[in-house]
């Protein structure tokens, strides 16, 4: 073998059996591998065969897994938690675009708002929501109406401003971010165009900003399924509000909270599954790789409306 | 060139060099946080003519012709466009800054293509163009799309109109450009080093585009290191160094037979 021009030509090619064996390479073998991977295996094997000898009733778990209470305090988490999101999109587009204002005092409120939502545990938000009622006994417009404050702001209510209102504050660094990825020349040719400010924003920048903020959006909206879990202490009724209210009755405490964890584990599964399908989405234009039988169909589209005219 | 010698720069009907004049800079200056980069500079341009900015980068050639379009706010001087004072409005002898509106409406009739194309990303060619034309003339989303089909084809590229820019190459992508600002029929077309980011053989494509649409009689303001091209098609070179113009004047003379030092150093050296 070799490069000298004068050998013969190689004989082997495209038949490995025909190699000889000196001329054969090997991959490296990690027998450490199989050993850490044994350890992890024993380990996790250990931990699962505890829970099974472990005091569990599995029974009374499969038993409340679809139980009305259980499945209605879904309903209220999935609820709140998609309310609240939507809230904290709307919030945080609107303040991301007031934090890139040349006007200072609409840069500065933003600011604000972002260091004092992001800056308190959204707890104590929660509760000083649902006891808004100490600093402002009525709420409404003087002289129009007028309403207790305790008929407004209800468990529901205060659980939507709290998540909400908090939820805005790290979606504005999210959205703000993605704006300032998208090149500086895009608003400059849509500017050069004469479009306003406005349609540049959503018809160019924002477009193109969606594959830098859809992926934070989606871990936000799974952190926010389990956030709301914090409302049970405004006493919303929530899932694990209608879980520990069963397990104060019958004291079967792990097993129905082993119920809520499977249903959290549930929508937050589903929420992945749609947040890959949205990060698809907005890629299709950016940097998407298309599959051959996407450009098949896309050709065969095209060659079908050419035809049609 | 001629224009310190205009009384009335508000009026349509100036002449220089005898013809009827689209662009009037006056004295314009300009600073970057205290560094001048353009320190008193007058020039016009034609209708129908084309005038195309040479010098070394740095020389505030770019900036002057984003101060065309009010990308770019001068901090002392006039820019006209057709008679219309760009970005300012004289409240009572005083020259404020227009509202945002007025600026939008005045860039629709000043065109731009930029070096790096700027194509948007997100849409097909014909969507680039036809998104202007839709928002601001309230075309049909079919119009507009007829219009920017009839854009493609003047740069030669109607087949291409259901291509994203990065199937497209950087010639296509500048040519592109060039329909999408052709497509909101401007008075004049602005054109930043448009082929300086192609590669070498992709830029007599789009030089080509260019010439096509100064035949047909567009006004366009060229910053090039093209001297090839604006031997042929410039009605009017303009030499710029340090924020000045250092010599204007028909190509033959600024081009073949400079009549300053620098000039002909920058010549020579670009010809190269």
């Amino acid at each position: 073998m070799g490069w000298s021009t004068s050998s013969a030509p190689v004989v082997h090619l495209g038949s490995p059996a025909e190699i000889p064996p000196e001329d054969r390479l090997h991959p490296r073998p990690h027998p450490l591998r199989w050993v850490t991977g044994a350890v992890v295996l024993a380990v996790l094997g250990f931990l699962v065969l505890s829970f099974a000898r472990g005091r569990i009733d599995w029974a009374v778990v499969r038993e409340f897994l679809t139980a009305e209470k259980i499945l209605a305090g879904l309903g209220q988490t999935i609820l709140i938690s998609v309310l609240a999101m939507l809230i904290g999109i709307a919030l945080g587009t609107c303040f991301a675009v007031m934090r890139l204002s040349a006007n200072p005092v609409l840069s500065t409120v933003a600011w604000l708002y972002v260091w004092l939502f992001r800056g308190t545990p959204v707890l104590l938000q929660l509760m000083m929501w649902f006891n808004l009622g100490l600093i402002f006994p009525t709420l409404g417009v003087p002289g129009l109406f007028e309403e207790p404050t305790i008929n407004v702001i209800t468990p529901f209510a205060a659980a939507l401003l709290g998540l909400g209102i908090n939820e805005g504050a790290y979606l504005t660094e999210v959205i703000r971010g993605g704006i300032l990825s998208v090149d500086s020349g895009q608003a400059e040719a849509a500017s050069a165009l004469g479009l306003s400010r406005r349609t540049a924003l959503a018809k160019v920048v924002l477009p193109q900003a969606m594959p830098a903020i859809i992926p934070p959006i989606g871990n936000e909206a799974i952190g926010m399924l389990k956030t709301s879990s914090l409302a049970a202490a405004i006493s919303y009724t929530e899932i694990l509000t209608n879980a520990q209210q069963i397990y104060y009755v019958n004291g079967k405490v792990m097993e129905l909270l082993i119920v809520a964890a499977v249903w959290y584990l549930a929508a937050t599964s589903v929420t992945s599954v749609g947040q890959y399908y949205l990060e698809r989405r907005f890629q299709r234009s950016a940097v998407r790789r298309r599959s051959v039988a996407d450009r098949i169909i896309t050709a065969a589209v095209a060659r079908l409306r050419r035809g049609a005219r | 060139m001629n224009a310190a010698n205009a009384a009335d720069a508000a009026s349509t009907t100036n002449t220089a060099n005898g013809a009827d004049v689209m662009v009037r800079i006056e004295n314009v200056h300009k600073s970057f946080g205290g560094l001048p980069v353009l320190r008193g500079v007058s020039a016009s341009c034609a209708r129908s003519e084309v005038v195309c900015l040479i010098g070394r980068s740095g020389s505030g050639k770019s900036t002057l012709l984003r101060c065309v379009n009010h990308l770019e706010k001068p901090d002392a001087g006039r820019i006209t466009v057709d008679g219309e004072l760009i970005g300012y409005e004289d409240r009572g002898g005083r020259l404020v800054e227009r509202r945002e509106r007025d600026v939008e409406r005045q860039r629709r009739d000043v065109g731009m293509v930029f070096q790096r194309f700027n194509l948007f990303p997100h849409l097909t060619a014909a969507e680039n163009i036809a998104l202007a034309p839709r928002k601001l003339r309230g075309l049909s989303r079919a119009e507009a799309r007829e219009l920017a089909v009839a854009s493609l084809e003047r740069v030669g590229l109607a087949d291409r109109r259901d291509a994203y820019a990065r199937h497209l190459s950087g010639g296509q992508q500048q040519r592109v450009a060039i329909a999408r600002a052709l497509a909101m029929e401007p008075k004049v077309l602005l054109f930043d080093e448009p082929t300086s980011a192609l590669d070498p053989e992709l830029v007599g494509e789009v030089l080509g585009v260019m010439r096509a649409v100064a035949e047909q009689g567009m006004t366009m303001i060229v910053v090039t290191h093209e001297l090839h091209f604006a031997r042929e098609v410039a009605g009017q070179v303009l030499f710029m160094e340090d924020g000045v113009i250092v010599e204007a004047g028909p190509p033959e003379d600024v081009l073949v037979r400079p009549r300053h030092e620098r000039t002909r150093a920058f010549v020579s050296r670009t010809l190269r």
